[in-house]
């Protein structure tokens, strides 16, 4: 019957739709066909179903409006108590809230516009949870489709932290091509342009919601295509014919003034008596007579919003209120929407604030009765860079108020000429209306404005206003100047300069539209909100960009305007900003604003302040070419921050001050921390000499002195001759002199024997050596991290659980190509799996095989010590003249030294060329597998990704390579504890590209540790950091790690606590606790020194006994209850703590 | 003597490039930038005839020391852009190996981008896609850059 039915509609002629409607819609066999589930009573009781086809707009329109029609009693029994409900909300009435709710669900059954209404009033009387519980609950039952998808959207719009903007932003990103789309825009309180095309769309989809919210949804959708489409006469004759007979039936101010908006005759209602009273006396400046009537107004008229604005602007105008007063009355919505205007009618310090709330309760109530007087006092931001915009904004909530009033002439100016507006609504003219009429109808003469009774300030306001009305902006701007310079009080000087700046607009003089601009944000932020910055802005670029020299360039107020439109309007557009900073240098010749400082009093002293403060920032600065790296950058603002300490107010602004010092100390500790880093890096490459020359010195004594003694014989074979010639001379006889000495092949062996211990020493020793600190200075973790954060970053590789298992799903690119089939998907994971196992075995390849010490084991190590005959030849030359043994172990560790720097030399010149080419490879080749993953259009996200990871991954393996360099003689500073682990977290921060490291830190700042200790204390924070984000568990999101760092008398204690992961499997880990615990500083657990991929505190214990040679003890834990991890480890103090 | 100044931050594809132009171009003389920066700069201090532009680059050339900055999605826009505010119109041809730039608020794809960048400048002489695997973008690459000889000829 559906389909029949479908059929007939889409062949029914426009002018038989009416007779068909209103017989279908009473038909006991077809009225539930056409509208199958008017009052639903279970919340999966709404019609899933709607008609098939969408007809011309005009055809949808009449169908719309005659089943509306067919329920035209039902929907005037609603209003009055839907007006009901909607003043109880507004008036913090909750009970009768209730009641009247209560009342719509027993007659009218559920709707959207229900669940909302039990939204609102659960936020206002039980809070969020409750709020959530209910969204809940209700979205549990209802089916999939419309309703379900609007209700979604709806609860989305209540959440606490949901702002409009954030609501906006993500309605925008839905396909714009369907009718859904401007549905949703339009029950969610927004205003959005709709072509009958898509209005006739719009339409169709509001036959399967339920009469209540077919009511409301239809006359948004009317309200905004006659917004829409002014000049669309046919269209206006379309919207006249269906609205007839609903404006003579439905007893809504809405639908007539609608209607009368189209061009209809009607009756629509008049200024109510009371109100007229209220508005005149506010107009002819009589604000006492204005605030008692105001008040007696709102008593009577609770759901009028015109009322609370002229309460407030009449009680400022007399300065009655003060703002402190009102900051606790809130207690309703009503009185929080008072409060809010009266806050930014004074600019105040919070006005930017409260009028985003006021943005957000008219968002959020938009579809009560009062909700557009709210919203048309606090238009978007968006609006000032679409004046167009704005004022068909304007004009559609004008259409929705629950009042007529000449205020609103000016608002429904595009669409009802303000003269027939003002005529319908005034039975005879009051001063207000007569304002409007001469600043809105233009055939009345603007000199009528002279006669009239009103403050001088206000005459001259709308004069300009009429004049501009009028196209007349030339004669508008010098009224509108004078007003600004010349005006009583500075709420009038503030008021006009909106209307300037504008105006200065118009007229292209941007210099001048700049220098006002900045003049009221300075005064007050909340300018940014009001003022036309983002037309103002865009006009500046682009006569710069044109070489107008309209464009100001080089003024300091085009700074500021540009610096307050990137930060409170469009974040993501400052170049207007840095052009601005750099043409302003320029102009002043100098290339940094620290060169400024001589110079500063010849500007205007607030705006220095506000330049020095907010434009010479890290994120405009790093754009001037002045600059050219980050530490630069850094340096610069440093300055900055010093001349402003200077500069600002210390009396007055302590707050400022404080953040200045605040700002400087963040700064200061970054640059430490950074250079402890850098340090760091240039000391990986180390032998602990010390310790060897410790080691080998009696050894090498014995070896050193007999190998002394047998040069010494065969040095002095002549000698002996002679000894025995004199011998034989003295008449001793023939004497035979044998020579005591070895013959020179155990010479040689015990040289070579000598080298071979002290190279042994140098390279292997796991306490002192070479391949042990390369192993936990480098391969432990570093390498591994280094490569692999900037694919991580990109989220090309994913790790597995362990070593022999699989590689973990891609999440992040199964989700953001969502648009693969099945079978690509699987492609694309395979793909992604392969890359990840690729990466991993070329880092294995270079820790394992190449940054290894060249052995039997590790044939393409390219550390290479072997010594042989011709360079122990060499050596054993340049000792010859050598006495003593330490100076012969001192020249053999600068040999191994020097063998080193070669070896360091092949490795860089390995990692920039062979290494950076096969990861290179690596990544074409995945480029390369997308070919056969899915069409190219379909991966362009991860093919930039790809591409974005390449000069990452170059930059990442240039600092590997960077690492092989011989350790400088750092002269370490002492440094605070803090510094010591803040190196350690940074470090493992930019590698753990996947996690965020939540850190806190207890440590008293007094313990200050000695410089030299620090390249091994960071590495031991590095090394328990990294065994965190390797076996937390917690492959992405945040860890939370918590360090303390205490004296316990003469003990330095850490301990590093961390969270694990809810699937981490506890057992094991406190089993793997209990082996650290067990093996820590065994002989088995030394094994492990140069060994990767296995536990990190063999490392730990090789650093603090051998490197920092200090008694401690180390213990690891498991707490099952709060899933956490700790390390302590409490050392001697005494050769570490200053 | 044509001065090409080349900027790129990916060294792979930079050195490609200046491969491409020593082997067809071997009378030019060829300076490399790797940043937004330094790109800027070369454009302001080299005097370059002509200039290839990556369009997405960090701010700083990367060392061990630096991490680059921050990055800059339309980075080869903003050297044109700034181009265009210096009154320095120097033929430029971007190579890109992205479809798609800028966050999930402010995409733009590469038509849009070109047409964006044919509109605002009128130095700019078109768009090459990059990709490593695949050479059709040298031939084409070649092409233009001899059509721009001839303009300066």
């Amino acid at each position: 019957m559906f389909s029949g039915i479908d059929d007939y509609r889409e062949n029914l002629d426009l002018r038989a739709i009416a007779t068909s409607v209103a017989t279908l819609a009473t038909h006991p066999a077809y009225k539930s066909v056409i509208w199958p589930s008017p009052f639903p009573r279970d919340w999966d009781a709404f019609s899933e179903r709607g008609f098939r086809a969408y007809l011309a707009f005009e055809n949808e329109l009449e169908w719309a409006s005659h089943a509306l029609l067919a329920q035209a009693d039902m929907i005037n029994a609603f209003l009055p108590l839907k007006a009901q409900f909607d003043t109880a909300i507004l008036t913090g009435d909750f009970p009768a809230a209730k009641t009247v709710l209560d009342a719509i669900e027993e007659r009218f059954g559920l709707s959207v516009w229900l669940a909302e209404a039990r939204l609102s009033y659960l936020q206002m009387t039980a809070g969020f949870k409750a709020q959530r519980e209910f969204t809940r609950q209700i979205t549990a039952k209802m089916k999939p489709g419309l309703v379900r998808f609007i209700f979604a959207w709806i609860a989305f719009k209540y959440e606490e932290n949901t702002s409009y903007a954030q609501l906006i932003r993500m309605i925008a990103r839905l396909d714009k091509d369907y009718g859904v789309y401007y549905l949703l825009r339009l029950c969610m309180g927004d205003f959005t342009l709709l072509s009958a095309e898509k209005a006739g769309q719009t339409l169709s989809h509001t036959d399967t919601l339920p009469v209540i919210d077919r009511y409301i949804a239809f006359m948004k959708i009317v309200q905004a295509v006659q917004t829409s489409n002014i000049g669309d006469a046919v269209l206006h004759a379309s919207i006249r014919h269906s609205l007839l007979p609903l404006a003579n039936r439905i007893n809504d101010i809405k639908v007539k003034r609608s209607f009368f908006a189209s061009g209809g005759s009607i009756n629509i209602e008049p200024l109510r008596p009371s109100f007229r009273l209220c508005l005149d006396a506010y107009t002819r400046g009589d604000y006492p007579v204005a605030q008692a009537l105001c008040l007696q107004e709102i008593d009577t008229f609770p759901a009028s919003i015109g009322p609370i604005d002229l309460l407030q602007r009449s009680r400022n105008a007399i300065g009655g209120l003060l703002l402190d007063e009102a900051a606790d009355d809130s207690s309703s919505l009503k009185q929080e929407i008072g409060h809010c205007l009266n806050e930014t009618i004074q600019f105040g310090a919070k006005a930017a604030e409260k009028r985003q709330r006021l943005q957000k309760i008219g968002v959020v109530y938009a579809n009560s009765e009062w909700s557009a007087g709210v919203q048309l006092l606090v238009p978007p931001e968006a609006d000032l860079g679409n004046p167009l915009l704005g004022r068909l904004r304007a004009c559609y909530l004008a259409l929705q108020s629950n009042d007529d009033h000449p205020l609103l002439a000016g608002k429904l100016a595009p669409l009802i000429p303000a003269d027939r507006y003002l005529n319908a609504i005034s039975l005879e003219d009051s001063t207000t209306t007569q304002l409007m009429r001469i600043a809105f109808a233009s055939t009345y003469p603007v000199d009528n404005i002279e006669s009239l009774q009103i403050p001088v300030s206000r005459r001259a306001r709308y004069k300009a206003i009429a004049l501009i009305e009028r196209g007349a902006n030339a004669e508008a701007l010098p009224i509108l100047r004078s007003i600004y310079e010349g005006a009583a009080t500075s709420l009038d000087r503030l008021e006009s300069g909106p209307l300037l700046v504008a105006s200065l607009l118009r007229d292209n003089n941007l210099g001048t539209a700049a220098d006002v601009a900045a003049s009221l944000l300075l005064t007050s932020p909340y300018f940014a909100s009001i003022l036309p910055l983002s037309q103002l802005v865009s006009a500046i670029v682009v006569a710069q960009e044109n070489g107008d020299e309209n464009g100001a360039r080089g003024n300091l107020s085009v700074a500021i305007v540009a610096d307050m439109y990137a930060r409170y309007i469009a974040p993501d557009q400052e170049t207007a900003r840095s052009d601005a900073y750099k043409d302003f240098l320029r102009a002043n010749r100098v290339r940094l604003p620290s060169e400024l400082a001589p110079r500063l009093a010849d500007f205007p002293r607030e705006e220095i302040i506000y330049f020095l403060r907010y434009v010479c920032v890290p994120e405009v600065m790093d754009q001037s070419l002045a600059l050219p790296s980050t530490i630069a950058v850094e340096d610069e603002r440093v300055a900055v921050l010093l001349m402003l300490t200077e500069l600002a107010p210390h009396e007055h602004d302590r707050d400022t001050q404080l953040a200045f010092l605040e700002e400087l100390r963040e700064i200061r500790t970054r640059q430490v921390v950074r250079d402890t880093n850098k340090r760091l890096e240039q000391s990986k490459i180390f032998v602990n000499v010390d310790g060897i020359k410790k080691r080998v010195d009696a050894s090498i004594k014995d070896n050193w002195d007999r190998y002394r003694l047998i040069s010494f014989q065969n040095d002095e074979s002549d000698l002996i001759a002679e000894v025995r010639k004199i011998l034989e001379k003295n008449g001793r006889g023939k004497i035979i002199a044998l020579p005591l000495s070895m013959p020179e092949t155990e010479r040689g062996k015990l040289f070579q024997q000598m080298v071979a211990e002290i190279r042994d020493l140098f390279v292997d020793s796991k306490e002192f050596g070479l391949d042990a600190n390369l192993s936990a200075n480098i391969r432990h973790g570093y390498v591994l991290r280094e490569i692999r954060s900037p694919l991580l970053m990109q989220n090309l590789i994913t790790n597995r659980p362990d070593l022999d298992k699989p590689y973990e799903e891609n999440k992040f690119w199964a989700s953001r190509l969502s648009n693969l089939t099945p079978i690509e998907q699987d492609r694309l994971q395979k793909a992604l799996a392969a890359f990840s196992a690729e990466v991993d075995r070329k880092i294995d390849h270079l820790n394992g095989k190449v940054l290894r010490v060249n052995s039997v084991a590790a044939p393409e190590g390219m550390f290479q010590y072997s010594v042989n005959a011709p360079q122990l030849s060499f050596i054993q030359q340049r000792c010859e003249p050598l006495d003593k043994h330490e100076d012969f172990i001192q020249l053999l560790i600068e040999h191994f030294w020097a063998v080193t720097d070669y070896n360091l030399e092949r490795v860089r010149k390995y990692l920039v060329e062979t290494a950076l080419q096969d990861f290179s490879d690596a990544l074409d080749a995945l480029d390369k597998n997308l070919d056969d993953v899915a069409s190219s259009i379909k991966v362009t996200n991860l093919r930039s990704a790809i591409t974005l990871s390449r000069p990452e991954l170059q930059a990442a393996i240039g600092r590997v390579a960077s690492w092989f360099t011989l350790s400088k003689e750092v002269d370490f500073p002492d440094y605070s504890a803090e510094t010591g682990y803040q190196a350690g977290i940074e470090t493992i921060k930019s590698y753990a590209a996947n996690v965020s490291i939540s850190s806190k830190l207890d440590c008293d700042e007094s313990i200050v540790l000695r410089g030299r200790t620090l390249p091994f204390i960071g590495r031991i924070f590095f090394i328990i950091l990294d065994n965190i984000v390797e076996h937390s568990g917690i492959a992405s999101g945040k860890i939370g790690v918590r360090c303390s760092i205490r004296l316990d008398g003469e003990f330095l204690v850490f301990k590093i606590v961390s969270d694990l992961d809810a699937k981490v499997d506890l057992a094991n880990v406190r089993r793997r606790a209990n082996d650290v615990n067990a093996q820590y500083g065994t002989e088995k657990a030394t094994q492990f020194i140069s060994v990767e991929r296995r536990s990190g505190y063999p490392k730990i214990w090789k650093i603090l006994t051998h490197d920092l040679q200090v008694e401690h003890v180390l213990e690891v834990a498991v707490d099952d209850k709060a899933r956490e991890f700790s390390v302590e480890i409490k050392m001697a103090g005494a050769k570490i703590v200053l | 003597m044509v001065r090409i100044l080349i900027v790129e931050d990916d060294e792979d594809k930079r050195g490609k490039i200046v491969v491409l132009v020593t082997k067809h171009f071997a009378e030019f003389e060829i300076i490399e930038a790797r940043s937004f920066q330094s790109g800027l700069r070369a454009v302001e201090e080299d005097n370059p005839d002509l200039v290839i532009l990556d369009m997405t680059m960090r701010n700083f050339d990367k060392s061990p020391t630096e991490d680059g900055g921050r990055p800059h999605p339309f980075a080869g826009r903003e050297i044109l852009r700034q181009m265009k505010r210096e009154r320095k119109m120097i033929p430029t041809i971007i190579i890109t190996q992205f479809e798609e730039f800028g966050d999930d608020q402010n995409k733009v794809t590469l038509p849009q981008l070109t047409s964006e960048l044919e509109q605002r400048f009128p130095n700019y002489r078109g768009t090459i896609e990059y990709r490593h695997h695949i050479d059709a973008w040298q031939s084409e690459l070649k092409v233009r850059i001899e059509s721009i000889v001839r303009e300066l000829i």
